[in-house]
């Protein structure tokens, strides 16, 4: 850090006389300081790694839940927007005049049963196809 | 302020102040949180004497003062979690290491004065000019044992290892103008201790 306008004034006389009083910092060897504190580093680095490793998939967990929730809730929604998806939906006019036609063709009317102009047979057998 | 029997330390070079920290610091921190080993090394090569000088001073003992450099350090890896990102490391890595210096020196009740090497005495040219000199020393370091710990934190940084004062508010999590105020009660203190060696040159 730069000396700024809010530093205080420096005193070199007293900042001496602290130095001559305290002396110089000592040599030391600082190579011997700096392999212990790498090798004290090890494990902690070495457990910091391993976090860093496990912390994508640790993130990835916590969607699953998630992810499996969105899919249930897509299938209901699809559900309930459109229920008996698997029968026709659409059945155009020209369909059904003909399946109304092919039904005014087999099937006698109700009116010709009651009457009694068509038997019990009959009906039975136009409704069966047969 | 004169003091007697100095010259020789008043012609000691100031310390130069701290080069501001350079600009991959953020990175080589990010790094070291991931576990990056060659980022821990290049910020031990970074700190470390820096470090060493700051503990010596706090703990008077260079075995003292490698153990906390040591223990500093491993700090720092223990809460690297928690440094804030973008902030600057250096505060708060001497933040650590000035509380951590404190506290031992107070379990330990450490007395510095007790503990100056002998390798620092000065070669004064007379017997009686030694004699003086070795009272000033005495006395100066009576003084600084007597002054609140903070205060002498204060001065070990400032006038001893050069830290400025925006820098040691952040170590020591005060203001600017409690710093000023702290170093000016000090110097007072030391002035009076050294009063009976002033001469009107």
């Amino acid at each position: 850090m730069q000396p700024t306008h809010h530093d205080p004034e420096r005193d070199p006389v007293l900042a001496g006389a602290l130095r001559d009083a305290y002396g110089p910092v000592p040599e030391i060897d600082f190579d011997r300081l700096r392999g212990t504190i790498l090798a004290q580093a090890e494990m902690p680095l070495a457990r910091a790694r391993r976090d860093q490793r496990a912390r994508p998939a640790s993130r990835f967990r916590a969607w699953v839940p998630l992810a499996a929730a969105a899919g249930v809730a897509g299938i209901a929604f699809t559900l309930a927007v459109h229920p008996g998806a698997d029968r026709p939906r659409h059945v155009s006019e020209a369909d059904r005049q003909q399946v109304e036609q092919i039904l005014d063709e087999s099937v006698p009317d109700l009116s010709q049963l009651v009457s009694g102009q068509t038997g019990g047979d009959e009906m039975l057998n136009a409704a069966i196809g047969s | 302020m004169s003091t007697a029997g100095t010259s020789a330390a008043v012609e000691l070079p100031f310390r130069a102040t701290p080069a501001p920290a350079p600009d991959d610091e953020p990175a080589l921190v990010e790094r070291v949180r991931g576990g990056d080993a060659a980022a821990f090394e290049t910020l031990v090569n970074r700190y470390m004497r820096r470090a060493f000088a700051v503990a010596y001073r706090l703990m008077g003992q260079k075995e003292d003062a490698e153990d906390l450099v040591q223990e500093t350090f491993m700090a720092v890896l223990q809460r690297i979690g928690t440094f804030e990102a973008g902030r600057p490391f250096a505060p708060w890595f001497f933040r650590i290491l000035v509380n951590r210096g404190l506290n031992a020196r107070k379990a330990r009740s450490l007395r510095t004065v007790d503990e100056i090497p002998e390798s620092t005495a000065a070669h004064g040219p007379t017997p009686e000019r030694e004699a003086e000199r070795t009272e000033l020393r005495d006395r100066l370091r009576t003084a600084m044992a007597a002054l609140p710990a903070r205060q002498r934190v204060i001065v070990e940084l400032f006038e001893l290892e050069g830290f400025g004062g925006p820098e040691i508010a952040e170590i020591l999590e005060i203001s600017d103008g409690t710093v000023r105020w702290h170093l000016h009660e000090a110097r007072k203190t030391l002035k009076k201790a050294l009063a009976p060696f002033e001469r009107s040159s």
